[in-house]
């Protein structure tokens, strides 16, 4: 910048230079005087252009330093979020795979214990023919003579496999044996809730229908009661009755918010509204 | 094996093709073994296209075996069923085309010695060797094999697949294949009950979407888009609903009425992890996916409406294998799907009763199978024969046969339910 500065002072020197063959030696005075007072103007142009490039070239520098500051800052921040989306995902998905194991070991230890039940009963003494007083064999009213009687596990494994296989009467024969026979069992909402199963899976949608009512009124805080209502609220819309639905529905949000058919329920709520 | 019929006819008798008022026939035919069938020769001029389409069909069927001696000239007169007999013939199929433009189709019973069933498969004025001629041909084939063993044949249907992302159609003999038709990038074909209706993915610059596409007018309709990614429809086995997986941080299942006006339903809520590859129970009550909430990819099975989810392939502990692209078979009993055994991915099938899980492939990289309507075949994308072919599978006997050939590669294979008369 300053030897640009000072190429400009010299160049109309030089032109008056180039002239000077025509001047007078007072004129070449003159012109010494002036080219000194301009080296001199250039000088002080200089020094302050430099102090003016020094202050610019600091100024730039702190520009500079600002800008990595804010960009480390930035990156940090980015990098923070990124930290907390993906701490925040792997506890999600933590969250998701316990559930999913202990949902998977719940259906295990029901296994275990369908099995458990059946070794158990095979173990056990023939039994002999009641007397007539009824004394013998008095423990298990529903089984036959002489027969061990399966327990709730078993018949809740029995019922299963059977609706797989697509028998609908047989699956709910075995339901309804497990309630009759252990009506206080931790089963006793399952059964109720794989009986109404059973008559959906028949196309019998009137009784499955109020089956899932008997699962929610019976068994308020069993785990199937919103499912179950969720089923009714689901068969109401697809019936064309959607105020119906719309009511059971905002009643699984309202008695059962944590369940996973709450959310359910609130996705289809907003797909009536 | 075909063992005998119940008849109350003479015991020898000319190739007639009227059976007596009152009089029952049939075949007991066992499952486990493949009778012997011949196809004699046709007269006319696609006589031996007719022949050798009704040969391969029921080849390919994999219930019959077919005794390929020289069939000789068109029968005429009587047949000579003991030199059948010797042959190894359980039945004899005798076609010929009438000259009102239809294939008139007559299947004796050899061990009888009489005609078992009889008809007529109209080609409908479709020209010789056309697409609907051969079709019909098909239809006739899988007839003759529902006679023979009450069950009909796969021969009249179709399979939609992907080669260089474009849709193709290719019959189930492998020939006519055919482009579906469809502009830009195309993916995941999933058949209406009907086989009327083709729904598949498409992606573009406006993002992807699913679509409906009439396979007779070629209009296309497209579904409701859920925004972010929308791939892997499949139909409901009513038709009435079509399920796929959309989102944009991950992926979950959407249900919704294909030819209706509604918003898609949310089926499932996998929180940011990938959902996708939806296929229906043949009752439509339940819904088999693919699912990453676990951390790797496994099969789960939810009932159509969102509730009861549950993993269905369970791994051992620590194994985090690749599952993907779930098929119900039609008969319910068990659900195809891909998983990575070693380095490769093979085709496993999973029984629904017990839960016990089947490899049925093992030979190179095999993946995305479908079953076609009999619920024993399946069509799957295979690296066998080197580059990514579609191949058939019989996966009671495993017997495999090469669909696809030439150049790209095909996968995502679709198989059509049956291509029922127009």
């Amino acid at each position: 910048m300053t030897s640009r500065f000072v190429r400009v002072l010299i160049a109309p020197a030089v032109i008056l230079a180039a002239g000077a063959c025509f001047a007078t030696r007072n004129d070449v005075r003159v012109l010494q005087g002036d080219i000194a007072r301009l080296q001199l103007a250039a000088a002080q142009a200089a020094a302050a252009d430099t102090a003016r490039s020094v202050q610019l070239r600091r100024i730039i520098a702190l520009l500079s330093t600002i800008s990595d500051s804010i960009r480390i800052t930035n990156t940090n921040l980015q990098r923070f979020q990124g930290d907390v989306s993906i701490s925040m995902r792997q506890v999600l998905e933590q969250l998701l795979t316990v559930q999913e194991l202990t949902g998977q070991s719940r259906k295990q230890v029901e296994s275990l214990r369908a099995q458990l039940e059946a070794r158990a009963a095979e173990q056990v003494p023939v039994v002999p023919p009641p007397s007539p007083t009824g004394e013998a064999g008095a423990a298990a009213p529903a089984a036959a003579p002489g027969a061990p009687s399966p327990g709730p596990y078993q018949l809740l494994d029995l019922g299963r496999q059977q609706l797989a296989r697509g028998a609908t009467s047989a699956a709910r024969a075995a339901f309804s044996d497990l309630l009759t026979q252990y009506p206080t069992s931790d089963l006793a909402p399952e059964a109720q809730y794989w009986i109404a199963e059973a008559y959906a899976s028949a196309g019998n949608a009137v009784e499955a229908d109020s089956v899932f009512a008997l699962v929610a009124e019976k068994y308020p805080n069993s785990e199937r009661a919103p499912v179950a209502i969720y089923k009714r609220a689901v068969a109401l819309k697809v019936a064309g009755q959607t105020r119906q639905a719309r009511t059971l529905l905002q009643q699984v949000l309202d008695k059962y918010p944590k369940s996973e058919a709450a959310t359910l329920a609130a996705a289809l709520l907003r797909d009536l509204k | 094996m075909v063992a005998g019929a119940l008849c109350l006819c003479p015991p020898l008798m000319v190739a007639q093709d009227t059976i007596p008022t009152g009089v029952r026939v049939g075949l007991t035919y066992d499952p486990s073994t493949r009778p012997g069938v011949f196809v004699t020769a046709v007269a006319g001029e696609q006589g031996d296209s007719v022949r050798a389409m009704l040969a391969r069909d029921l080849d390919f069927g994999d219930r019959l075996t077919v005794i390929s001696a020289d069939a000789g000239p068109p029968p005429s007169g009587r047949f000579n069923y003991e030199l059948y007999s010797k042959l190894g013939a359980s039945a004899i199929v005798q076609a010929s085309v009438t000259p009102q433009g239809s294939l008139h189709l007559a299947v004796h019973d050899v061990a009888a010695k009489r005609v078992l069933n009889v008809a007529d498969f109209a080609f409908n004025g479709a020209a010789p060797l056309s697409a609907e001629w051969r079709m019909a041909v098909h239809r006739a084939s899988d007839e003759v094999e529902r006679w023979i063993t009450s069950v009909r044949g796969i021969a009249a249907t179709r399979i939609a697949f992907v080669r260089d992302q474009r849709l193709w159609f290719v019959d189930s003999d492998g020939a006519n294949l055919t482009p579906v038709g469809v502009g830009g990038i195309a993916l995941s074909p999933a058949w209406h009950p009907t086989a009327r209706y083709l729904a598949y993915a498409s992606m573009g610059d406006d993002g992807t979407h699913i679509n409906v596409r009439e396979l007779t007018s070629g209009q296309t309709r497209r579904i409701r888009s859920q925004g972010g990614t929308n791939i892997t429809p499949a139909f409901s086995p009513d038709g009435s609903t079509l399920v796929f997986s959309a989102g944009d941080d991950g992926t979950d299942l959407f249900a919704v009425a294909p030819f209706g006006s509604e918003a898609p339903r949310r089926v499932t809520f996998g929180r940011g992890t990938p959902t996708s590859s939806p296929t229906f129970s043949p009752d439509g009550r339940r819904i088999a996916y693919i699912s990453g909430r676990l951390g790797h990819p496994e099969v789960y099975i939810t009932d159509a409406d969102g509730t009861n989810a549950e993993l269905l392939t369970e791994s051992p502990s620590g194994d985090r294998p690749y599952r993907a692209s779930p098929d119900w078979s039609p008969d319910g009993r068990a659900v195809a799907f891909t998983s990575q055994e070693g380095p490769n991915l093979q085709v496993m099938v999973i029984n629904m009763r017990d839960r016990k899980i089947r490899q049925l492939t093992g030979d190179a990289r095999n993946e995305d199978p479908s079953w076609a309507p009999d619920g024993r075949h399946v069509v799957f994308t295979s690296t066998r024969s080197g580059a990514k072919q579609l191949w058939v599978l019989d996966t009671e006997s495993g017997r495999t046969r090469q669909l696809t050939r030439g150049a790209g590669v095909a996968r995502m294979a679709a198989w059509s339910p049956r291509m029922e008369q127009p």
